[in-house]
């Protein structure tokens, strides 16, 4: 793979020439990474008007912070740890040191024989429990990560995990 | 497999979704004011002013009501993220990028072309 391939190394010029204000570089960027930064807001978010919120407000901060973004190393991550942590914050303070309520869900009951789509089933989740699945199980964040986020302890992030799991488990058949 | 590993990769089969047009016209507004290169030219201050508060009120009608015409950056921005796209579907192409992963970035250009040309001076043919 050349240099004009390599997509680290592309996005290392596309850094580059951000930081002086290429609108180019710019959006070549935003072209790579608005699909994976605006799932994310997604699937966290649970609404597409929030997503779209915070996949702006995620770049807006990268534009302003491209100068301690690491060349070297695709951005993608660094651009979902601002999603997330927006996201994370936009939750803690909607619900500040609030409990979760032993259903979970946003009211609608499920019947039997009812077939959720997994979308469906992640969407009727707490917007915090569907972060904790999301996070942890696709983006890779451990236990230790999200109780500090969320300013909780360890065994509340593997316990919310473990009733998820139990939860989707139930609601979603394949 | 057990019950977590079953539902990761269930979730990580999930589609990937594109942002609408909207999330990158709003960025490019916020970065004319912000970019001091190229200024944004006095005189066209209110228009930048005037696309940001369309924009934020009524997203629905950006791609039906002709607008009148936002920031000095918006054509060149356009063309910019189009010439992108365009570069990065290449790449993907030449990588050997599967349906799954292309089709996020066609439904961008798709989008991006529906917006209003943004050069309404530009030359034409006319039938005499």
């Amino acid at each position: 793979m050349d240099a004009a391939t390599d997509p680290i190394n592309e996005e290392c010029q596309w850094l580059r020439r951000a930081r002086l204000g290429d609108p180019t570089a710019f959006a070549a960027l935003y072209v790579r990474h608005s699909a994976a930064v605006y799932t994310l807001a997604l699937r966290m978010s649970g609404q597409r008007s929030e997503a779209e919120d915070l996949t702006q407000e995620t770049f807006l901060r990268a534009l302003q912070s491209l100068a301690s973004a690491r060349e070297g190393v695709s951005l993608g991550p660094w651009l979902k740890r601002i999603t997330a942590n927006l996201a994370i914050d936009r939750q803690r303070r909607l619900r500040p040191g609030a409990e979760l309520d032993e259903d979970w869900s946003d009211g609608r009951a499920v019947q039997p024989g009812d077939s959720l789509d997994l979308i469906d089933a992640l969407t009727r989740l707490d917007p915090v429990v569907r972060s904790v699945v999301w996070l942890s199980l696709v983006e890779g964040w451990s236990h230790r990560e999200l109780a500090d986020r969320y300013g909780r302890s360890e065994s509340w992030s593997k316990s919310l995990l473990s009733r998820a799991v139990a939860r989707l488990k139930l609601e979603h058949t394949a | 497999m057990n019950e977590i590993d079953a539902l990761r990769r269930r979730l990580a089969e999930l589609p990937v979704e594109s942002p609408p047009p909207s999330v990158w016209l709003n960025l490019q507004l916020a970065q004319a004011e912000l970019n001091p290169r190229p200024p944004v030219r006095r005189g066209q201050r209110w228009r930048v002013a005037a696309a940001v508060l369309l924009l934020a009120l009524v997203p629905a009608l950006v791609w039906r009501i002709p607008q009148p015409e936002p920031a000095s950056a918006y054509p060149e921005t356009r063309a910019a993220a189009l010439r992108a796209l365009d570069r990065e579907l290449q790449l993907k192409y030449m990588r050997g990028a599967s349906d799954v992963e292309l089709e996020p970035l066609w439904r961008q250009r798709e989008q991006l072309l529906q917006l209003p040309d943004p050069a309404p001076d530009a030359a034409h043919t006319i039938r005499i």
